[in-house]
C-alpha cells in the first residue's frame, strides 16, 4: 500500500517544520478508526470469530455436551423442541415403558443447561450447534474468498502483465465462468458422488464439508479479482516508475511484486471482505438445496434446512411441533456476521476510495 | 437506427453462442458424472440385476458413445427439439420410450417463476419509484439514515432467510396468508393440484393470495440495493440546473419529484431490472422451493435430486431457457442504455451478465 506518493519532509528548504510523515497505510488505518459504523462492525465481527472459534469448545466443556448430543427429553411428545434457558435431563437415551411410551428419565439423572434451546425434533443444544455452525460456515466464506483470490490475482496478473494472447485467453475464459449459473453448478456438483468425495477433504483444521462448498465456490467467483486486477494493471503498465524500473533492468516479477501489487491491495481487501460475506451467503443457499454441508455437521443453512425440511421432502407443518427460535436464531446468527462484514467492506470503500468491486 | 440493429444483431449472435457453449457444458458435465440412467424408465423393477439396467440403459440410447450421444443432442437441438423428461419416461414395447416433452414441463414451469419475479418486480417498482426521489430530497434526516440503516439490513438478508422467516411468521404462526402452493391465473381448477401439493384451487384472487409471500420475499434484497442507488441517482438530478428551473416557475416539491425526478430515473430502473434478471432467477430459486412453487427453480431440483439420478433433458431445458432469458434481458438492458445514451452504443463491451445470483 505505500503509494509513490510524495512526502514533504524532504523539502530542503531552511525552516525545519515538523509535519508527521505517515504512509497510506497509517492515513487509511486513522481514518477507518474514526468511522464509528466501522469500528462496531469490526468489534462486532470480532465477537462473531471468538464466539464460533473459541466461545464453542469452551463453552462445550462448561455445559458438558456438545453440538452433535441427542437429547431426547429436550423435546416435548409433540416433538416440540424446548425454548431457550431451559435445562433437561442429561440423557442420550430415552425410557420407554412395555407399550413404547416414553417415560420420565431415571431419578437421579443430572440436568443439563440448553441456552436457546433445542434445535428440532433430535433435541440437540442449538446454541451449541450455532456457535460450530457458525465455524463452518466462516470457514467456508473464508477459503472460498481465498482461492478465489489466489486464482484471480494470478490470472488477473498474468493477463495484465503480459497481455496479447494471454490476456485474450483469460479475458474469455472469465467470461465463459462468468456466464454459467454458478448456483446451478454448485447443486450439481454437490449431488454428485466427486461432492461425495470431495466432503471428506479436511486438511487436517478444516470442519468436514468446509473444503469442496468453499472449493467451488471459489472456482466460480475468481472472476472477480481476476477482472479487477487485469483492469488495474493495464493502466498500471504505462506509468513512469514502472517504465523506470525497466529501464534500470529490473524483471517483470520483480515490478510485479515490488511496484505494482502494493497499488491493488485495497480493492483485493475491500473485495476479499465482501467475498467471505458473500461465500457464508452461498454456503447456505447450497447447504439448503442440499447439495452442501451434510448432516450432521452443522452449519448456518445446515440449521435452516433441518427446521425446515428437504426441497423434494419439506417437513409438514404441525403448529404443534415446530419452535420458532431455530430459524430466528439462527436467521440472526447470519444476519449479524455479514452484516458486520459488509459494514466492513464499505468502510474499506470509504477509506481507499475504491469503487465498489462487482 | 442501422448502428442500432447491428449492435443487437451482435448481440444476439453472441448471446446464441453462450447458449450453444451453455448447453453443450451442461451436457458434458452431465457425462463426465457416471449414472445408469436406464434405472429411470426400469419402473416398478425393484431390485434390478446389471443385465436389465443395461437394457435400459440401451433403450434410452446412454450406453452409445459419448460423440454419438453429444451429436444426436446438437442435432435436436438445431430442430429446437428438447427431448423428453426421463423422470415421467416409460418404456412401451410398442412405441420404444415415451414420456412427457421437456418443452411442456419448461413452458409450464417459466410460468409459474415468470409470476414470481413479474409481480416481484412490480412490487418493486412500485415501491422504489416513489421512496428513492422522495429520500433523495429529504437526504441527511432522520428519515433517510433510518431507512438507510434497514436497507444495509435488507441487503445483507439472504432471500432464503427472508422467505423462511416469512412464511413461518406470516404464513404460518400468524396464518394470514397460505404458507405455501401454487395457483395457476386462468382458473383450471385442480390442474396443478399435484405439482403444488394444494387442494384445488385457481383464478386471480387465488393466484395472487398465495403469491404475496414470495413476492414480498422476493422484492426485500432488491428493494435494498435499488433504493441504494435510485437515491444517489435522484440526488444528482435535484441537482442538476432544470430542477432550479422547475423551482424558479413555482413548482412544489411534490412536483418537482413527480414530474421531473421520478420520469428521469425510470430510465435507470427499467435498466437495472433488465440487467438483473440472471440475479432474479437465482432468488427465484430459493422462494420457490420454500413457498413449494412448481417453477423453472424447483423443477431443477427435482431434476437434480431425482430418485434414479441427474434428469439430462430437463437439466440442459431450463439451463438454456433461463439462459436466453438473461440473453435476451441483457440484450434489452444494452438496446435501453443506447436509447437512453448514444455514446454507449458502440463501446457496448460491458461483458453480459448471466450468473445465477451472487447469493
Amino acid at each position: 500500500m505505500s503509494m509513490p506518493g510524495v512526502h514533504h519532509d524532504e523539502s530542503a528548504s531552511g525552516a525545519q517544520i515538523a509535519v508527521p510523515v505517515r504512509s497510506p497505510r497509517a492515513i487509511a488505518f486513522a481514518r477507518l478508526r474514526r468511522d464509528r459504523a466501522a469500528v462496531i462492525a469490526f468489534y462486532l465481527a470480532a465477537a462473531v470469530l471468538l464466539a464460533c472459534f473459541v466461545g464453542a469448545p469452551v463453552l462445550s466443556q462448561i455445559l458438558g455436551h456438545g453440538p452433535n448430543d441427542l437429547f431426547p427429553y429436550a423435546v416435548d411428545d409433540n416433538l416440540r423442541p424446548v425454548g431457550p434457558l431451559s435445562r433437561v435431563p442429561d440423557t442420550h437415551a430415552a425410557l420407554v415403558d412395555d407399550y413404547g411410551e416414553i417415560v420420565p428419565p431415571a431419578t437421579g439423572t443430572g440436568k443439563t443447561l440448553l441456552i436457546l434451546g433445542a434445535d428440532g425434533a433430535l433435541g440437540r443444544d442449538l446454541f451449541l450447534r450455532l456457535l460450530y455452525g457458525g465455524q463452518v460456515s466462516i470457514e467456508v466464506g473464508l477459503l472460498a474468498a481465498v482461492i478465489a483470490l489466489l486464482i484471480g490475482v494470478s490470472l488477473g496478473a498474468l493477463a495484465g502483465m503480459l497481455g496479447g494472447v494471454v490476456d485474450a485467453g483469460v479475458s474469455r475464459l472469465s467470461e465463459i465462468v462468468m456466464a454459467f449459473p454458478i448456483l446451478f453448478l454448485l447443486v450439481l456438483v454437490g449431488a454428485s458422488s466427486l461432492g461425495s468425495r470431495l466432503q471428506d477433504i479436511t486438511l487436517g483444521v478444516l470442519n468436514e464439508g468446509v473444503f469442496s462448498v468453499a472449493l467451488l465456490i471459489g472456482l466460480f467467483t475468481w472472476f472477480y479479482p481476476a477482472r479487477l486486477v487485469r483492469t488495474q494493471l493495464l493502466s498500471l503498465r504505462r506509468s513512469e516508475f514502472v517504465d523506470a524500473s525497466l529501464v534500470s533492468g529490473a524483471g517483470r516479477a520483480w515490478i510485479f511484486r515490488k511496484h505494482l501489487l502494493p497499488h491493488l491491495g485495497p480493492s483485493l481487501v475491500t473485495w476479499g471482505t465482501l467475498a467471505v460475506a458473500t461465500g457464508i451467503l452461498l454456503e447456505i443457499g447450497v447447504t439448503f438445496l442440499n447439495a452442501g454441508v451434510r448432516m450432521p455437521t452443522a452449519s448456518w443453512g445446515r440449521i435452516l434446512a433441518d427446521t425446515w425440511g428437504s426441497p423434494l421432502a419439506p417437513s409438514r407443518y404441525l403448529p404443534a411441533a415446530v419452535s420458532l427460535w431455530p430459524t430466528i436464531f439462527a436467521s440472526l446468527a447470519i444476519f449479524i456476521a455479514v452484516v458486520a462484514l459488509h459494514e466492513i467492506g464499505e468502510a474499506l470503500q470509504r477509506v481507499f476510495g475504491t469503487e465498489r468491486p462487482r | 437506427m442501422s448502428g442500432m440493429l447491428s449492435f443487437g444483431g451482435r448481440k444476439l449472435a453472441i448471446g446464441a453462442v453462450l447458449l450453444f457453449g451453455l448447453a453443450s457444458l451442461t451436457f458434458w458435465v452431465n457425462y463426465a458424472i457416471p449414472q445408469d440412467s436406464g434405472m429411470f424408465i426400469l419402473g416398478n423393477i425393484s431390485n434390478p440385476t446389471r443385465e436389465q439396467v443395461q437394457e435400459a440403459n440401451h433403450r434410452l440410447g446412454v450406453d452409445r458413445p459419448a460423440l454419438v450421444q453429444y451429436g444426436d443432442f446438437v442435432g435436436d437441438l438445431a430442430r429446437g427439439d428438447l427431448g423428453i423428461s426421463w423422470t415421467t419416461a416409460v418404456y412401451k414395447s410398442d412405441e420404444g420410450v415415451v414420456g412427457e416433452s421437456v418443452a411442456g414441463i419448461v413452458l409450464r414451469a417459466a410460468a409459474v417463476t415468470g409470476s414470481v419475479v413479474l409481480g416481484g418486480v412490480l412490487l418493486l417498482v412500485a415501491l422504489v419509484l416513489p421512496l428513492g426521489p422522495f429520500l433523495a430530497s429529504r437526504s441527511g434526516s432522520a428519515l433517510d439514515r433510518t431507512i438507510l440503516l434497514v436497507t444495509l439490513a435488507f441487503v445483507s438478508t439472504h432471500p432464503l432467510v427472508a422467505a423462511l422467516l416469512l412464511q413461518l411468521l406470516v404464513g404460518r404462526k400468524l396464518g394470514w396468508l397460505p404458507d405455501q402452493g401454487y395457483c395457476p391465473f386462468f382458473g383450471d381448477i385442480g390442474a396443478n393440484s399435484i405439482a403444488s401439493g394444494v387442494a384445488e384451487c385457481g383464478g386471480p384472487v387465488d393466484w395472487a393470495t398465495h403469491l404475496l409471500l414470495p413476492w414480498l420475499s422476493f422484492s426485500l434484497l432488491f428493494l435494498a440495493l435499488y433504493l441504494r442507488q435510485i437515491r444517489t441517482q435522484s440526488s444528482s438530478v435535484l441537482r442538476e440546473p432544470f430542477i432550479n428551473v422547475a423551482r424558479a416557475k413555482g413548482a412544489s416539491d411534490r412536483q418537482v419529484l413527480s414530474r421531473h425526478v421520478v420520469p428521469s430515473v425510470l430510465a435507470v430502473v427499467v435498466v437495472m431490472v433488465a440487467m438483473d434478471v440472471g440475479t432474479a432467477l437465482g432468488v427465484a430459486l430459493f422462494i420457490e422451493v420454500v413457498f413449494g412453487l412448481p417453477g423453472l427453480g424447483r423443477q431443477l431440483i427435482i431434476a437434480l435430486q431425482g430418485f434414479a439420478g441427474f434428469d439430462r433433458p430437463v437439466i440442459v431445458g431450463i439451463v438454456l431457457v433461463t439462459g436466453a432469458v438473461v440473453v435476451l434481458a441483457n440484450l434489452a438492458a444494452d438496446l435501453l442504455v443506447g436509447v437512453i445514451d448514444p455514446r454507449a452504443r458502440t463501446g457496448g463491451s460491458r461483458g453480459t451478465r448471466l450468473g445465477a445470483g451472487d447469493t
